[in-house]
């Protein structure tokens, strides 16, 4: 006994030979030359954004340096407030400037200066996150200090800058590296520019280190008695396991 | 094509020239250094971070190579995690199991790209595309893995990747990579890998090529030699990236070739599996968020038959498959707090397989047996997930994703219609008058908490609902012959399987904590308990006994795929002390415990190849050039075995391992004894030992390897 054959004929051999369907090219057609479409543009529009510098930093800045007038500091005639520590608990390796003990700069901006309660700062600033609750930003440079201790407030700003850093440092990452960022700011503490110059030779670590110091920006402004030169920075970001 | 490289070039000239504006414009400030601030730490593991979740597990690049010198399965590396076992197939495609769930029900990414099953038997697994010594980082992320990782899945995620492109630092030409190659007393198994990377600022090519081969290997004990596990294969791949201001451009391509690969478990072998791929990806990070785009393309032709130890016998089937899959990712910051993560994904396979006729055989001829006739399997899916940092200590990943999945096949055919071929003929006439086509629209959605009460704890708790779709074999196979249904199937049983049309999604609904304990510097542990529900569970039921030609009854039984409803629970716990010195230099001890319960629930039975409890122990020793280790594997006795696929019990067991290992000049020799006691014992997720069963009639379970004593050599440069 046989069956009915369940197809008149067997197939042409040819129909079962590696090929596309008609459909499949087309839509890998399609959806390929979509992608790379896609990507041109991504290309274009990353392009045109030119990010190692920045173009809104640059612009803000040529404004604010001629506003800003020199704040009346040798006038101040309150006393600093207490210097407080502040605990870089989230941050293995110490600050230089750490060293000898900084005092954090926690004036409110207004027109009448007050002064802040010493408990305030080292409260914030003792949470396990130093991030952004630490140190809230300071809209004008702190004018309220004695000369002798420019110094000191420079050490201060810098321990500022740095603690804004931190609390805007990448989460994950896969990789393990060092980044060096140069950056540069204006008299009001805004970013003018921001670059790679020490590259970890990992694309992403070098970027998401950059995109750090972006976003911690912008910054309070420095103490006057800081020089042009001395507004530049460098910070290295170390990514390790 | 002609537009898009006119296009192409004129975005290159655009961006190159803005790149070098900003070069030039940047130079007013390149002699002034700064002032220099100190370090900013950031901590890639250990912290709280969303989007990092507990759970999940990161092999990192030098305890991958350190600790597999002789490893060519990258399943089987994976087993260091707890809650992973392999379900064996051939010396290089052990399928990973995690918590249970296994084959299709895990994401398994390589390089970011998923590989389709190309293969009746998944012979050529996702993993089997890999080498241990090539890889770079390779994470496992169990059940309620953020959307974001993968749709189409249930029971997790495992991403392995190669390098990640490097760049000279200092201008200079940089020339870097690794070489290693290996000898396996068992089986006298060798191999060799090699990464090479030459790269400038803003240009590097990768190489990465591998090449390795085995005999059959030895059992342990007087278990004999195991038939068909012999293998063999070759992979190599070539990578380009290209970084500048804009982003990081890359592409690749590869070509894998395994001339032969035994399968002990499997009615056949692997004669030739050749694969070859292209891809491409952007990444971009911006100030408004972070970019990740990407195709790839890959061709995989598969051929069965049957290798010496399965002679005489002759039954080509052959497969192809074509893959296409593209993604469009986005990461975008909107506070401090929270950070937004979309993306659109596409996949294509597009699958043939086909069984050419026989000459002057009864049974399988005249015609092509076509198993199946140009199926396509195309998914598209979205997702949107919130994460939240809510301080140092709390973070939060919820998420939702759609995948619809459209799947369809033409007509088939059996390899004729005589008297003996009738159950397939039969069976192709019903298949042929239905209709195939199946769209199923799948939700998911994950929510992980994570919060860290004290420096010293963290917990995290987790839920997930998802949903994925069944594969083309688990569709659209349709033969009911005896023969024709024993070639279908991933379970290494010898049993029959048939398809079903009418299968639903598997749903999971699945909650887990992880509770992460350092007391101590040195010093941790976690534990890590988990439930998962599986609605429309994708199992099989009992059609008939399987009878040979002559109407004589055989140790094998015919299923059919079918949705049943399944429970897992069960916890992984682990952890290390460091006893003396520091991690790296010092003396660690590591141990870990898994324990998983599977239930068929429709069946009130167990569910089949589920790991017994299991332990490892392991010692380590550093001192500066030496590396002294030893480990104590234990595995339960599996008595939980799911009674109408005949799985055999297995008994428990215990291996010693001992390893040493010296760097002498930049080169890294490792001597290593594996099952150093030459422990005879059977691998509980083995299934039987069919290459056996065919040239001795006895049919037992796969052994496990016995002793062997591996020599490694490596150096990196």
């Amino acid at each position: 006994m046989r069956m009915p054959p369940a197809f008149p004929k067997d197939r042409a051999p040819g129909r079962y030979t590696p090929g596309w369907g008609t459909g499949m090219r087309q839509s890998a057609a399609l959806a390929g030359s979509l992608l790379l479409n896609l990507l041109l543009l991504a290309g274009v529009v990353a392009a045109m954004r030119g990010p190692d510098l920045l173009a809104p930093g640059v612009r803000s800045a040529l404004v604010t340096i001629a506003i800003t007038a020199q704040p009346k500091e040798a006038s101040s005639p309150l006393a600093p407030p207490e210097p407080a520590t502040v605990r870089q608990t989230a941050a293995p390796t110490p600050p230089a400037a750490e060293e000898h003990p900084a005092p954090v700069l926690l004036v409110e901006p207004g027109p009448a200066p007050v002064l802040v309660p010493a408990a305030k700062a080292p409260a914030s600033a003792a949470e396990p996150q130093p991030a952004a609750t630490a140190l809230p930003p300071a809209l004008r440079p702190a004018p309220l200090l004695p000369a002798e201790d420019a110094s000191a407030r420079i050490d201060a700003y810098r321990q500022q800058l740095w603690q804004r850093i931190l609390a805007a440092r990448p989460r994950a990452a896969s990789g393990t590296g060092t980044v060096t960022i140069r950056f540069r700011i204006d008299r009001s503490g805004a970013l003018v520019s921001a670059q790679v110059i020490g590259p970890s030779g990992q694309f992403l670590l070098d970027r998401m280190a950059l995109q750090a110091v972006r976003r911690a920006a912008p910054f309070p402004a420095p103490p006057a008695a800081m020089g042009e030169a001395e507004l530049t920075f460098t910070v290295p970001v170390a990514f390790h396991r | 094509m002609y537009t898009h490289t006119c296009a192409l070039r004129a975005a290159l000239l655009v961006t190159s020239t803005l790149f070098t504006a900003c070069l030039f414009t940047s130079g007013a400030y390149a002699q002034d250094t700064g002032t220099a601030l100190p370090t900013v730490d950031v901590e890639t593991s250990g912290e709280v971070t969303a989007g990092n979740p507990l759970a999940a597990t990161s092999l990192s690049t030098d305890e991958l190579k350190a600790s597999n010198p002789a490893s060519t399965d990258t399943a089987k590396v994976l087993t260091s995690v707890p809650g992973v076992s392999v379900n064996s197939g051939g010396g290089f495609s052990s399928m990973p199991t995690i918590r249970g769930l296994s084959e299709q029900r895990i994401k398994i990414l390589v390089d970011g790209q998923p590989i389709d099953a190309a293969c009746p038997n998944d012979m050529n697994s996702p993993l089997s595309y890999t080498m241990p010594q090539t890889l770079s980082s390779v994470s496992v992320i169990p059940g309620v893995a953020p959307v974001s990782m993968g749709g189409d899945n249930i029971g997790g995620v495992i991403a392995v990747s190669g390098p990640e492109p490097r760049f000279s630092t200092d201008g200079s030409l940089l020339l870097t990579g690794d070489a290693s190659a290996f000898y396996r007393s068992n089986g006298d198994g060798f191999g060799g890998a090699v990464t090479l990377t030459a790269a400038g600022t803003n240009l590097s090519a990768t190489y990465t090529g591998s090449y390795t081969q085995s005999d059959n290997y030895k059992g342990g004990n007087s278990l004999g030699t195991v038939r068909s596990t012999e293998y063999a294969k070759t992979d190599h791949a070539l990578a380009l990236a290209w970084q500048n201001a804009g982003g990081l451009w890359e592409i690749k391509g590869g070509y894998h070739f395994s001339p032969y690969e035994g399968f002990a478990n499997q009615w056949m072998d692997m004669t030739s599996n050749t694969s070859w791929f292209v891809q491409g990806r952007y990444r971009g990070v911006f100030n408004w968020g972070n970019v990740d785009l990407s195709a790839s393309y890959r061709d995989t032709d598969h051929e069965m038959n049957f290798l010496a130890d399965k002679l005489p016998g002759d039954m080509p089937m052959n497969t192809q498959v074509h893959t296409f899959t593209s993604a469009a990712k986005f990461e975008l910051p909107l506070s401090k707090r929270d950070t937004v993560k979309l993306g659109l994904e596409y996949h294509h396979q597009w699958l043939n397989d086909y069984w050419p006729p026989v000459a002057g055989s009864m049974m399988m001829g005249p015609n092509t047996f076509v198993n199946i006739n140009q199926a396509h399997r195309n998914r598209i899916g979205a997702y949107a997930e919130w994460q939240a940092q809510w301080s140092d200590t709390l973070s939060s990943v919820v998420g939702v994703r759609y995948d619809r999945v459209e799947m369809n096949t033409g007509d088939v055919q059996p390899y004729g219609t005589s008297m003996m071929q009738m159950a397939d003929a039969m069976a192709a006439n019903a298949f042929n008058a239905i209709d195939r086509n199946r769209n199923d629209n799948n939700w998911n959605g994950s929510a992980i908490v994570t919060w860290a009460p004290a420096d010293t704890v963290s917990i995290e708790l987790g839920y997930a609902h998802k949903t994925r779709s069944p594969n083309i074999y688990e569709r659209y196979t349709w033969g009911r012959g005896s023969m024709a249904s024993r070639m279908i199937g991933w379970f290494g049983d010898g049993n029959g399987y048939v398809g079903n049309v009418n299968l639903k999604p598997e749903r999971a609904d699945t909650v887990s904590a992880t509770l992460s304990v350092a007391p101590a510097p040195g010093l941790s542990f976690k534990v890590s308990p988990y439930y998962t529900h599986v609605d429309d569970y994708i199992d099989a039921v009992y059609v008939q006994d399987l009878l040979t030609p002559m109407g004589m009854p055989t140790d094998f039984v015919q299923l059919q795929f079918a949705n049943l409803d399944a429970e897992f629970y069960g916890v992984d716990v682990s952890g290390e002390a460091v006893l003396a010195g520091t991690r790296e230099n010092g003396t660690l001890v590591r141990a870990s415990l898994a324990w998983v319960h599977g239930e068929n629930l429709t069946g009130q039975l167990p569910l089949y190849h589920q790991m017994p409890l299991n332990a490892k122990l392991g010692v380590t020793y550093h001192a500066g050039a030496l590396e002294l280790g030893g480990e104590l594997e234990w595995v339960d006795r599996k008595d939980r075995v799911d009674s109408r696929r005949n799985e055999p019990e297995t008994a428990s067991y215990a291996l010693v391992n001992l390893s040493a290992a010296y760097t002498l000049a930049g080169w890294r020799l490792s001597v290593e004894a594996e099952n150093l006691f030459d422990k005879g014992y059977y691998l509980p997720l083995g299934g039987v030992s069919l290459g056996d069963y065919k040239a001795t009639g006895v049919l037992r379970p796969v052994p496990g390897m016995g002793r062997s004593i591996n020599l490694g050599l490596s150096t990196k440069f």
